[in-house]
């Protein structure tokens, strides 16, 4: 599935998360990127929960900041201790 | 560096810090980067939200605010806008900004800077002379001057040049220079009929003459002044004519040449800096800040700037002279180092001097001699001899130029 996904893409020349829901990048544990457009449920000094199409992606850590937040994408800064994706049923 | 220039464009367009109180704060900031309004940077404590907005999104956020139930409220503006807007009624402020529009207008009024280019048989400093005494300097008003009028004084000045072109825009006058270009001359030295006679004593070892009358063979001894070559030329019907006689006589001869090293060299070495001095020139004229004209300076190292204001050259010069003391040191060289240093320079001096001759022999004598090593070196060599001698006559003249 992924094979097909990545040559569709290649093939296509689209942004990846117009195939699939977001794309991760983390940079030494204080910056994260998402790519693709999420929903902000929760943001706390502790927590921050993102929704996208199929999955939730919730932040766990201290001083949680976004940094930059368009339709795009969003830039997460702070110290983030763990990441959980939560499948949507 | 993009961080600053997005701090530079964000400071000019404007941007407000504000906070939103209210419950559903999430739900605004996905509205807001739906419908593609980009908060700068966010901070959530509680129900309160701290951002940052660009000034010309503000107004449409408001009515995301009203539609999740929050209140908004301004912190703090930033930008330039704001801060002319904060400003504009403060008397200084105002005859600041209206006195820096006016001296940059004033300013550009003037000439401030003055290009040469496309010389380069006549210097830069004879132009420029010529076009100060037209009137064209620095600190003059650009609109004044009547460019044709100082195109046509540089012209009648310099005839090494084949045209001038002034333009002068705003504060830079460009002075472009084209030169004449000419053609190499036939230089002819058949002007005079002309004998060749040894300059030096040898053996004639070859001789090629391409005018005039041999009057020596291969193997001859000449002394100096001996005819080589006559002027006189006698054809098969035994007529007589002079010509201006031409040949290449390569003689085996002698020659000397001395070379001097002293054993004992003193150097002067820049020490440590004793003072430093300014001169500021403003349109030409020159002001001393701590300069004594008589001061026995040995040894200065000098740095010109000229005064910038933004983006215009000032008719400033600031000169900064830095004087050093000198100290004195004496080096000795021992005998071995003296030889290796005076074989050296001869080996030089034979490079200079003796590039058309042709060594057969080298014979060297080495002495000390109130403290310097001499080497005094006697050649063999292979020269030209050849010398022109002019001569008078009333027997007829023949230029082999006029022939051809």
């Amino acid at each position: 599935m992924k094979k097909s996904i990545l040559k569709f893409k290649r093939n296509i020349e689209i942004p990846i998360e117009a195939v699939k829901d977001f794309y991760l990048e983390i940079y030494s544990g204080n910056e994260v990127i998402l790519t693709g457009f999420g929903e902000i449920e929760k943001l706390e000094d502790a927590v921050l929960k993102i929704s996208f199409r199929t999955k939730t992606v919730i932040f766990y850590g201290n001083n949680i900041n976004i940094s930059n937040y368009s339709s795009d994408g969003i830039k997460i800064s702070g110290d983030i201790n763990k990441i959980e994706f939560l499948k949507k049923e | 560096m993009i961080i600053i220039i997005a701090s530079i464009a964000r400071y000019f367009l404007g941007y407000v810090d504000f906070t939103a109180i209210g419950a559903d704060i999430e739900k605004f900031i996905t509205f807001l980067a739906k419908n593609g309004i980009e908060i700068i940077s966010y901070t959530k404590k509680e129900y309160v939200f701290y951002g940052k907005i660009l000034a010309k999104d503000y107004l449409k956020i408001k009515r995301y605010a009203k539609r999740c139930g929050l209140k908004l409220k301004i912190r703090k503006k930033h930008g330039m806008i704001f801060d002319i807007r904060k400003n504009i009624n403060k008397i200084g402020f105002f005859t600041g900004l209206i006195f820096i529009i006016l001296f940059v207008y004033c300013m550009n009024m003037f000439i401030w800077q003055i290009n040469v280019t496309g010389n380069l048989k006549v210097e830069t400093e004879e132009i420029l002379k010529s076009a100060n005494e037209m009137g064209l300097l620095t600190g003059t008003l650009s609109k004044k001057h009547f460019v044709q009028n100082i195109e046509w004084y540089i012209l009648r000045k310099h005839p090494e040049l084949s045209s001038v072109e002034i333009n002068i825009q705003g504060s830079v006058a460009n002075i472009l220079i084209n030169e004449i270009k000419k053609e190499s001359e036939m230089v002819s030295d058949d002007d005079i009929p002309v004998n060749i006679v040894a300059g030096k004593y040898g053996v004639i070892r070859r001789i090629d003459v391409f005018d005039g009358q041999k009057a020596v063979n291969k193997g001859d001894a000449v002394m100096k002044g001996d005819l080589l070559v006559s002027a006189v030329y006698e054809d098969r019907h035994n007529k007589l004519t002079l010509k201006h006689a031409r040949a290449n006589v390569i003689a085996e001869t002698d020659y000397n040449m001395e070379i001097e090293f002293p054993l004992k060299e003193k150097i002067f070495k820049k020490n440590k800096l004793e003072k430093t001095t300014f001169i500021v020139s403003v349109l030409g004229k020159k002001y001393y800040f701590g300069y004594n004209k008589n001061g026995d300076y040995l040894s200065l190292k000098t740095n010109e700037k000229q005064i910038n204001f933004l983006w215009l050259k000032l008719p400033i010069i600031v000169t900064k002279i830095q004087h050093y003391s000198v100290k004195e040191n004496t080096i000795t060289h021992n005998l071995e180092e003296g030889r290796i240093e005076a074989f050296e320079l001869l080996r030089k001096k034979e490079k200079e001097t003796m590039s058309d001759m042709e060594i057969i022999s080298r014979k060297t004598e080495e002495k000390i001699k109130n403290g310097k090593y001499i080497i005094n070196a006697d050649y063999i060599v292979l020269m030209d001899i050849a010398e022109e001698q002019p001569i008078e006559s009333d027997v007829p003249w023949e230029n082999s130029d006029d022939i051809s």
